[in-house]
């Protein structure tokens, strides 16, 4: 069946075909669905939202991307001496660091211009925002794009955890232990259930139905914490018209996996980017692809993924979806929880694949550091100690965003906070893992507070 | 009195912050900032909140669950001594 448009076909073997407008607004749920804000930190929210450079890394010749800030010079320069393509970048007018950009956007009406007569000088423009809610319909709407994805209001469906957990229930999967709750009470109730025989889980994780990055979600390791926990989860939930949790038991882990699914327009399923996740609690900080999984465990993958996208498809959802999975000593719970639009690592599971045949490991980093840390000194302290990404050898280590790095003091604290993305590619698992080592201690080494000299001297070498 | 109680309470959030904390920190003191010095993120912040709400047998109010609020080990003692401040007049009142 030929398909009307091909993510995949663009991005690997037909890079030069079609014309994407990307838009990486990640934050979006809020629109779809009530969330509990849980604890604001507007200087943690400013570094995610720069984490939309990740988007550039993925992007063709061609392309458009709206970004809320222009990127750092010399990291766009670093990126096209890695061998990456540097579309087109527009930035709306009056951004800030917290608004969400697509609210930026639509306030630029000169912005929006430009990109329609963008789009109209050719047959036709696409759009890919990283998730697609009653904004981003209209930016598309304003400038004549055809949206990939599906309409607002399946997607708010699709990103409720406990649809997810009914939707797989409902394909006959293998779930968590665990119900979903109406009331504190039974919450309680369902926790104790879980600890006690025949279940005997150690932990008891509650979610919101509608949280992202792990906020939301209360893993608990101890007795003595769930009535903090109830008393929390009930406080946060007072204004809500809805009221309801999933309680599940909290398993000990032989991996946590996240795979993709993309479902075209005309309903066909590819399953791709199996890789293997590194958590911290529910909080990512990495994944490894290709994955070491042996092929039974990729094709029960395989066939949980078509299975799934075909549901997907039946409830109206199209484009790219993220699923995360684990697998216990018992075997494979193929949805733990579905996001019914782009997630970071895709971006980078995508650019791992994109790579060709490479072992490649993605790495969060969230820094405190005592010196301001630039896109340029990082590479020069890269390059320093042999590290950097060689595009001729396919080796070594891209930093992934310029924007999150360490460059802004922490409220009144006189320590620079941010997130280094690091993308460790080789052709080999051992030196993805010494690179790893190395870049490790090359972080803490760059963030402690006796460096002044060090970082002086680089600076005045950037100056110059 | 109020000094005493102070003094006490200084000693017992400070414990609880430790507790929190992502590092390993002997002296723990007032100018701390909770984030860049203590290392605990807004995650890890909730967990904090619900253990000082539990020892202090208080409700801190969702819209107060803000960095500004507790970016400092003084800015956190300071919110729940002027809860627990508020709690013992209330329950003054009802005694009167």
């Amino acid at each position: 069946m030929k398909r009307t448009f091909d993510l995949l076909k663009y991005l690997n073997e037909d890079r030069h075909s079609q014309t994407i407008v990307w838009l990486c607004n990640i934050g979006a749920e809020k629109y779809w669905n009530e969330t509990s804000k849980g604890f604001t930190d507007p200087y943690e929210e400013g570094i995610v939202n720069r984490m939309e450079e990740v988007n550039l890394l993925l992007c063709r010749k061609q392309d458009i991307m709206i970004l809320r800030e222009y990127p750092d010079k010399d990291y766009l320069e670093m990126l096209k001496r890695f061998g990456f393509s540097i579309p087109t970048i527009l930035v709306p007018e009056n951004s800030d660091e917290l608004t969400p950009i697509s609210e930026l956007v639509l306030r630029d009406k000169k912005l929006q211009d430009k990109i329609r007569a963008i789009s109209e000088s050719m047959e036709k423009a696409y759009f890919m925002p990283f998730a697609i809610t009653c904004h981003e319909e209209q930016i598309a709407k304003n400038c004549n794009l055809e949206i990939i994805g599906s309409p607002s209001s399946i997607n708010a469906l699709i990103n409720d955890k406990i649809n997810n957990r009914c939707l797989a229930e409902k394909l006959g999967f293998r779930v968590c232990e665990g119900k979903v709750c109406g009331s504190i009470d039974e919450v309680r109730k369902e926790y104790y259930r879980l600890r006690e025989e025949p279940c005997c889980f150690n932990k008891v994780i509650i979610k919101e139905p509608h949280g992202a990055s792990g906020k939301c979600s209360y893993i608990i390791e101890d007795e003595r914490k769930l009535e903090p926990v109830l008393k929390m989860i009930d406080k946060l939930s007072r204004h809500k018209s809805e009221r309801r949790w999933v309680v599940e038991g909290w398993y000990d882990k032989k991996s946590d996996v996240n795979y993709q699914l993309y479902i075209s327009d005309e309903g066909e399923v590819d399953v791709f980017s199996i890789t293997r996740q590194i958590l911290r609690g529910v909080v990512y900080e990495g994944s490894q692809y290709p994955s070491d999984f042996d092929n039974a465990v990729i094709n029960e993958y395989m066939n949980f993924g078509k299975k799934l996208g075909k549901a997907l498809y039946e409830m109206g959802y199209k484009g790219i979806a993220g699923v995360d999975s684990i697998i216990t000593d018992e075997g494979i719970i193929p949805v733990v929880e579905i996001n019914g639009r782009l997630v970071v690592s895709t971006y980078t599971s995508i650019l791992a694949q994109i790579m060709g045949d490479v072992k490649t490991r993605v790495k969060y980093y969230n820094v405190v550091s005592a010196n301001l840390l630039n896109y340029k000194y990082m590479c020069e302290m890269l390059s320093k100690e042999g590290l950097l990404y060689d595009k001729d050898k396919k080796e070594g280590i891209i930093l992934c965003t310029s924007g999150t790095l360490p460059q802004k003091k922490f409220y009144d604290s006189s320590k620079y906070i941010g997130r280094i993305i690091a993308l460790i590619v080789s052709s080999k698992w051992e030196t993805v893992k010494s690179l790893i080592c190395a870049l490790d201690k090359l972080i803490l080494h760059c963030s402690k507070e006796d460096l002044g000299d060090e970082v002086k001297t680089v600076g005045n070498k950037i100056a110059e | 009195m109020e000094k005493i109680l102070s003094s006490k309470l200084r000693c017992r959030v400070m414990d609880i912050i430790k507790a929190n904390s992502q590092y390993d920190i002997d002296n723990i003191n007032e100018s701390l900032n909770i984030r860049t010095d203590l290392g605990i993120d807004s995650i890890q912040m909730m967990s904090l909140v619900m253990d000082l709400e539990k020892e202090f047998e208080i409700e801190i109010e969702p819209e107060l669950l803000t960095y500004e609020n507790f970016s400092t080990v003084e800015h956190i003692i300071r919110i729940i001594f002027t809860k627990k401040l508020s709690l013992s007049e209330a329950e003054n009142e009802e005694n009167l």
